[in-house]
Formats: C-alpha cells, structure tokens, sequence
C-alpha cells in the first residue's frame, strides 16, 4: 500500500497519528493527492445530513467569541508570495501542508495519546483550568505581534513559531476543558519555578507546562521536561524559555512531572538534580 | 448546483467564503452569516459521530467558535467553507468519541457481540434516520463491504486499526476498501450532482467505473 492510498484514511480521520503524519508529509509533495483530499472533503462534507441546533447553542456562542483570540488574517504582503505556506489550489505545488492539517495534527496527538487503563478514581471534579486561557491567548498573541512587522524568510519562520503557539494553545484548551483537569504547583518551588504550573488531565493523557517568570536556559543548555514514574523519568521534550508547552508523549502512569537542566538539545536521562518537580498524583 | 471538484463555484459558496474572509476581521454580522450557514451542517458532524445530542451539540459549539477563531486561515482556493467546516467539526467529533469510548472500554471490557452492535447502530441511524436521500442513494452504490468500512470509519469515527480488530481483516484491507469506497461515493455523488443518468461522473468513462465495481465487489 503506497502512501497515495492513505489519503482516503486521512480523509476520514481513521489514521493513527504516526500514519496521519505520514499521510501529511506525503500530501505535501503530492497535488494529486491534495486534489482528492480536497474532493474527498467536498462529500463528504456533502454525505452529512444536517442538524437543526437549538437557540441556546447560538446564544452560546456568540456569548464565547469576546474571549476568542482570533488568529489574524495572513499578511496581505504575503498572499501573492510563491513560498507562501497557504494552501494553494490544486495543480500548484506547496513546500507545506495545509493550515488546517497542521493545526489539527494537535487534536491526533490529543486523541492518540490518552492513556490506556489508568485510574479514573483520582479524577478532581474542579472544572477544567480555562482561567488559563486568556493567559495562553495573550502568549499566543505576543508572537503574532512580534510577527507582524516581519516580511519575507523572517515572515515564514514567524508563520512556524506562530503556527506552533497556535498548536500549544488548541491543546491547552482542550486539557483545560477535559473534565479531569488538574492544576498543580511546584513540589520544590525553586524560586523562579514558583510560578510555574502543570495542568494535566488523565484522561486525556496529556499535560501542558506554564511558565511564568523561568528565564532561558544558560548558553548552551535546554530546560528538559520528564515523566516520572517512580525512580524512572522519561523524556517529555524541552522547553523554550517563557512559553507554554505540551508536554511529547503520553503519562502512562507517571506520577509526577519534572524539570531539569540539561546540555542543548535535551538527555535522554536526567544529568541533573531537578530544578522543579509537580506531583500527578491526587 | 453543479458540483465540479474540490472548489464548488456556486454562489452562495462564494458568498459564504467572501462572508469568512470579513469574520477574519471580526466581523460579526458576517460571522452570523457563516453560523446560520454552517452550524446545521456542523452539529450534523457532530451527531453523526458522537450520536449523544447533547454531547453534540456541545462539540459543535466548540467547533463554530473555532471557525470564528481559524477564519483567518480559510483559504477559498482550497476548497468549500462547508469541506473546511466539516473537517474541523468531524475530527473534534472523532476526538471527542475516542476518549470517551477509552473511558468506556476501560471501564467496561469489549463484550463479545459488540462488534455487530456498533455497526448495526451506526447502519441504523445513516441508513434509515438519516433524511437525506441522496446520501442513500451514493452509499447505496458501494459494496456491503466498503459501505461497512466508511460508516465505521466516517460516521463512526472508528480508526483503520479499531476497523480491521472489528472485521477480522487486516488494516491494509479497511484502507483498501476506505478508498475503493470513498472513490465509489465521490463519483456517485458527482453524479447525482451532475444530475446525469449513467455513471459518466467525475470523468470515469462510461462503463469503467462499473466494472471496477464490480471487480471490487469480487475481491474484497
């Protein structure tokens, strides 16, 4: 089966992540496929019957958009640039895929990483963090900002960290409305680490750091993040000095997320004792 | 309506898109324009898949409000607002569905005779509650065995593993017979769009596309 005949799957969303990824990679360099994509999605979209919502679901939600950061349109410099990552008609070949795939890969993480058999029992019955959003949409904004007066090769790899940040904060929504979400501060709460917070949800099997008022890491190391289950950790990805991050890879059972500081580019083992350590544990 | 490809140039699907590109500004007459537009053909997603209203409904709220944050991003040369809205609103669906379906299998083991149920359930509510005729009519024209395997995947929100562990075949199969399926819809949708009465759509010669068919219905 060549990557053409994931498209169909990919369509339909019944690809695991890894193959979606694939599929992404493979539509990227592919018009042909990108066509039937496009297609696909057109009856798709057309085999639904629709659903009359009620009143109260539009009330609903034009009462959420003040608290909405909307993503701003792509700079009008950029809209008849060859490079540009928009997807383009079919035919015309793109060095990217399409926004809405790249946004979306989060959702598949999302769903792929919820873990198998964990307990349930320690489910708080706090409703999700969403104070934190405002926070994240103000992170969020800040690079769109930064952005904004860039043009050319600096607009594009803007467009990558803003794409990114986009990604976090979708991701930060959806742990914050899982039901089970939790909040947790610092065990040793070092004293620039204070401030800093894991939101996790178990059922979900992700969490999410918030950094508040951590500075970069020094020249020529990387703050690393960890799952720990007992007296093991596993590489949870590095973060980047003051921003918000998903945690790479699902709990599966750990009981506590830690911090430390390692060479550039992260260990695949903690060298150092860690600077800030937050119990999942109930 | 003619349907011709990915971008449908009919005019209120030009208007809708010309509507996003004002909710990109935050603009919302127009966004209420777009919502009486889509949130029908959202929470139909949405519905389809997750099948609990409220559960939904819930989700397609989400959704609209994620058009309102991601209109900046529609593109009209990539295809329809309802294509772009729908994708969005069936992988939250899909998201949706599997991590309470995680819940549920962990709290409570596979029975043995779920696998009937699941598709009978969702046969059930496409085939026989669902009013629109036309989509009927085009999974009508697919084979018992690719109709089985896109209303698992599509209307089920099942992935191509859960499918091949359901069916007893293996998942190169399922995305076989996803895309042997898929292709089998599109052209009979294209046809009822084109309102002709051979099987001419979608540039298949007249005759081919049968005999694939038939081929297809053989051999898998």
């Amino acid at each position: 089966m060549s990557e053409h005949d994931l498209t169909a799957a990919y369509a339909v969303d019944a690809l695991t992540p890894e193959e979606a990824l694939r599929a992404e990679q493979h539509l990227a360099g592919c018009a042909t496929c990108r066509a039937e994509l496009a297609e696909l999605r057109e009856v798709l979209a057309d085999a639904i019957a629709p659903a009359t919502p009620s009143p109260a679901m539009r009330e609903r939600v034009f009462a959420a958009l003040d608290d909405v950061e909307q993503l701003p349109p792509a700079p009008s410099v950029d809209e008849t640039r060859p490079d540009e990552s928009r997807p383009e008609p079919p035919g015309r070949p793109k060095p990217e895929g399409s926004p809405d795939e790249l946004s979306l890969r989060r959702d598949r993480r999302l769903a792929q990483g919820r873990s198998q058999g964990r307990s349930q029992g320690r489910s708080q019955g706090r409703p999700g963090g969403r104070r934190w959003l405002p926070a994240v949409a103000a992170a969020a904004a800040a690079v769109l900002v930064a952005g904004a007066a860039l043009s050319g090769w600096a607009a594009l790899r803007w467009r990558e960290e803003a794409q990114h940040a986009q990604e976090v904060a979708l991701a930060i929504a959806q742990v914050a409305s899982a039901p089970d979400a939790v909040t947790v501060v610092a065990q040793n709460d070092g004293a620039q680490w204070a401030s800093t917070h894991v939101m996790a949800s178990a059922e979900l099997g992700e969490a999410v750091i918030m950094p508040t008022g951590v500075s970069e890491a020094p020249r020529g190391h990387d703050w690393q993040l960890w799952w720990v289950t007992g007296s093991s950790a596993r590489p949870a990805g590095l973060l980047s000095g003051g921003t918000p991050e998903v945690l790479e890879g699902a709990p599966d059972g750990a009981t506590a997320v830690a911090v430390t500081l390692e060479p550039a580019g992260g260990s695949s083992a903690p060298t150092t004792t860690p600077v800030a350590v937050y119990p999942l544990g109930a | 309506m003619t349907g011709e490809g990915a971008s449908r140039g009919d005019a209120p699907g030009d208007a809708l898109a010309a509507a996003m590109a004002r909710v990109a500004l935050g603009d919302r007459d127009a966004f209420a324009e777009v919502y009486d537009a889509m949130a029908p053909k959202v929470l139909g997603v949405t519905r389809a898949v997750l099948r609990n209203p409220s559960l939904a409904e819930e989700v397609a709220q989400e959704v609209m409000v994620e058009l309102w944050r991601q209109a900046g991003r529609f593109d009209p040369s990539a295809g329809s607002v309802g294509a772009w809205a729908a994708t969005i609103a069936h992988r939250r669906a899909v998201d949706r569905v599997r991590s309470v379906r995680a819940r549920e299998d962990r709290e409570d083991r596979v029975a043995a005779g779920e696998n009937r149920t699941a598709y009978d359930e969702v046969s059930e509510q496409v085939l026989q509650h669902d009013d629109e005729t036309r989509v009927r009519a085009a999974l009508g024209g697919l084979t018992e065995l690719q109709r089985e395997t896109v209303l698992l995947a599509y209307w089920g929100g099942r992935t191509s593993t859960e499918i091949s562990q359901r069916l007893g075949v293996p998942v190169p199969t399922v995305k076989t017979r996803l895309r042997d399926g898929l292709a089998r819809l599109r052209a009979d949708m294209s046809r009822q769009d084109a309102d002709l009465p051979g099987p001419t759509a979608a540039g298949a010669p007249s005759g081919r596309s049968e005999r694939s068919q038939r081929s297809v219905r053989r051999t898998t």
